[in-house]
């Protein structure tokens, strides 16, 4: 008997009780759609990540602080020696309050130099940015953002407005253009002062970071290397900084998020498991049900193996189709996450292909008992079962 | 030839029972056995064992010379398929599928290909006058139609023997004597019937009669008149006409006329 013939009796076996197949297939849709839709919101955090680490400025090297610190001179020194850093800013930052009239606002307080906007790739929207007077005499100015103006002004025009940061007095220069971006690498709620000030200001002497920004992007991993000589150079041959490329930046992410999403499709995967568990419990139902039918095809000349695969496909069948409407439902569910929520969802092929493989594979595995029990039937047995 | 020597079926564990005890039989080629007994006697062991469908427990069953008990299972299900035609008392049709289905199930499993398949089976179907109901299920078919559905079935595959286990047990006397006109039509074909029955009257269209009583056989006899199936269902047919069909009887009376061409009258 060919695969066929054995595949039309599944068939039969399956249309024969439609209702019990289809809420059997049910915990392998779940499974499957739970699979698609929780690695696709997975997915669409890595795509949105990534896409705002690129905007966060192409050809960006950032300088960690691990246990020195920088002052604004080293900042100066870095765009100096290397020759393949176009401009390094410093950047301290702290969270704090910005107070207008009587209207306070929590904000985000960061101490920048003049290249910072070019650097981290900002827009302004009116007026202008910290200049290098603005740091060279430690002016009391403030760049905003949108967020802050709204917030803060509700429509009125901010410029040359004073504000109160931190305790002291800040005249506003410029309007920044918001970034979009919720996993806090673009603040929305932001404030800009000159590095100087800031210093002052906050009470902080010291700076953790610097960024850089390349001349030409190939020449990321060299430049990583010779900051890195630098400062090793200059803290006795101790590793005291953490110097990052964002090409770098984006692996590191992209590989956390990797895992994550594997932890994800992991527990989805049990769901698929139970639903294999309820098919074989189908089958096992059906095998006995059909006694006497297994015991007349044997006895009209179906050898151990046409009976085996007669049920082997049926649970496969039951899985597969489970499977497919998982698919599909998995992706409606994305889709409508994506629309009815901020998170962004992408469904990806992999996903798609790796667990219908995985519904697939659930239903051999768990139909291979139940079909084995019936090939092993004695046919007179299933004859005179009642 | 069927060959039982020595055949004992022991099911059970602790208090065993003995369902043949050292059964001897031999069936002739061409023969129409009937197995008699009552509920117990073991007719439907024998029956079982002849059919393949099980081992015995001791003693040897040869086929044709070949030992049957040392078959595997797969070669067992091979000589079902080939050589054994079953007929069983609840007709055994699976339900949702048609008759042609049904009919064409032996040879699917035998491996025939698609078209010859739905060839022979709607030959069959013709053979037992239901040619018209190809595509009926069972349950759209009466009891007589549905039996005749499962003889077609059982001689699809050109067995060399029919096991018929109370073919008419659920069938009303008309219904039950057009199964017995087939089954002596086969004979005549030189198809080898064995029927297992209770029934005297049905066991008395065989040519030989075994009785069974506690796994023993009790007596084994040759049946010099056996009762014409044929002329039993044209007296039949005019006692109770349905239909027009009738007509075809010739108006002469019936008990002893001999039947025209089908059954196995000449043999005897």
């Amino acid at each position: 008997m060919n695969i066929l013939e054995a595949a039309r009796s599944a068939f039969d076996g399956i249309a024969a009780n439609k209702m019990r197949a289809v809420l059997t297939t049910l915990g392998v849709i779940i499974g499957v759609a739970a699979v698609i839709s929780l690695v696709s919101i997975s997915e669409g955090s890595i795509r949105q990540i990534t896409a705002q680490i690129e905007e966060m400025g192409t050809d960006l090297i950032t300088i960690h602080s691990g246990g020195m610190t920088f002052t604004v001179e080293d900042a100066a020194e870095l765009e100096r020696r290397v020759p393949t850093l176009k401009a390094v800013v410093p950047h301290l930052e702290t969270s704090s309050t910005i107070k207008w009239g009587l209207t306070n606002y929590h904000t985000q307080i960061a101490g920048v130099g003049p290249a910072y906007l070019e650097v981290r790739n900002y827009k302004l929207s009116w007026g202008r940015f910290i200049s290098e007077t603005d740091v060279q005499f430690n002016r009391p100015v403030a760049v905003i953002s949108e967020t802050v103006v709204q917030e803060l002004f509700r429509g009125r025009d901010p410029l040359g407005e004073t504000v109160t940061l931190h305790g002291q007095q800040f005249t506003v220069v410029g309007v920044l253009e918001d970034k979009g971006g919720m996993f806090g690498y673009y603040p929305r709620n932001l404030a800009m002062i000159p590095i100087t000030t800031a210093q002052r200001v906050l009470r902080m002497g010291w700076i953790h970071m610097l960024y850089g920004q390349l001349t030409d992007r190939e020449a990321s991993a060299q430049t990583v290397q010779h900051i890195q000589a630098i400062f090793s150079h200059r803290s006795g041959g101790r590793e005291m900084v953490y110097v990052e490329s964002q090409e770098e930046m984006l692996k590191r992410i992209a590989e956390a998020h990797r895992t994550g999403t594997l932890m994800l499709a992991a527990i989805a995967s049990i769901a698929l498991l139970v639903g294999g568990i309820g098919i074989m419990n189908i089958m096992l139902v059906s095998v006995t049900e059909r006694t006497r039918e297994i015991g007349l095809r044997k006895a009209l000349g179906a050898k151990r193996r046409s009976i085996l695969g007669q049920f082997l496909i049926e649970a496969v069948l039951i899985s597969m189709a489970g499977g497919a409407l998982g698919v599909w439902a998995g992706y409606g569910v994305s889709r409508l996450i994506s629309k009815f929520s901020e998170l962004q969802t992408a469904v990806s092929v992999s996903s798609v292909i790796l667990s219908f493989s995985f519904a697939a594979a659930v239903g051999i595995i768990f139909g291979v008992y139940p079909a084995i029990k019936a090939a092993r039937l004695a046919p007179i047995a299933a004859l005179r079962y009642e | 030839m069927m060959a039982l020597a020595g055949v004992t079926k022991t099911y059970g564990g602790t208090r065993p029972v003995h369902a043949l005890r050292r059964v001897d039989l031999d069936i002739a080629d061409g023969d129409y056995v009937a197995i008699m007994g009552p509920s117990g006697s073991g007719k439907s062991t024998m029956m079982n064992i002849l059919g393949c469908l099980d081992r015995p427990s001791s003693g040897s069953y040869q086929i044709d010379g070949q030992e049957v008990a040392k078959l595997s299972d797969d070669r067992l299900a091979t000589l079902r398929n080939r050589a054994v035609g079953f007929v069983f008392q609840t007709f055994m049709l699976l339900p949702r599928q048609s008759a042609l289905r049904n009919v064409e199930l032996p040879l699917v499993y035998g491996g025939v290909a698609a078209r010859e398949r739905r060839l022979r089976a709607l030959a069959m179907l013709e053979e037992v006058g239901l040619a018209d109901r190809g595509a009926h299920r069972p349950n759209q078919l009466s009891g007589g139609q549905q039996q005749r559905v499962a003889i077609a079935r059982a001689l699809v595959t050109r067995p060399r023997f029919v096991l018929a286990d109370e073919p008419t047990g659920n069938l009303d006397s008309r219904s039950g004597q057009e199964i017995m006109t087939i089954l002596e039509r086969l004979n005549g074909e030189g198809i080898t019937v064995v029927l297992v029955t209770h029934d005297d009257r049905i066991a008395r269209h065989a040519r030989r009669i075994v009785r069974l009583l506690d796994g023993v056989v009790l007596s084994d006899v040759r049946n010099e008149q056996p009762l014409d199936a044929q002329a039993e269902l044209e007296r039949i047919r005019q006692e109770a006409p349905v239909g027009a069909n009738n007509g075809d009887n010739h108006g002469s009376s019936s008990g002893a006329a001999m039947p025209h061409g089908l059954t196995g009258g000449d043999d005897r």
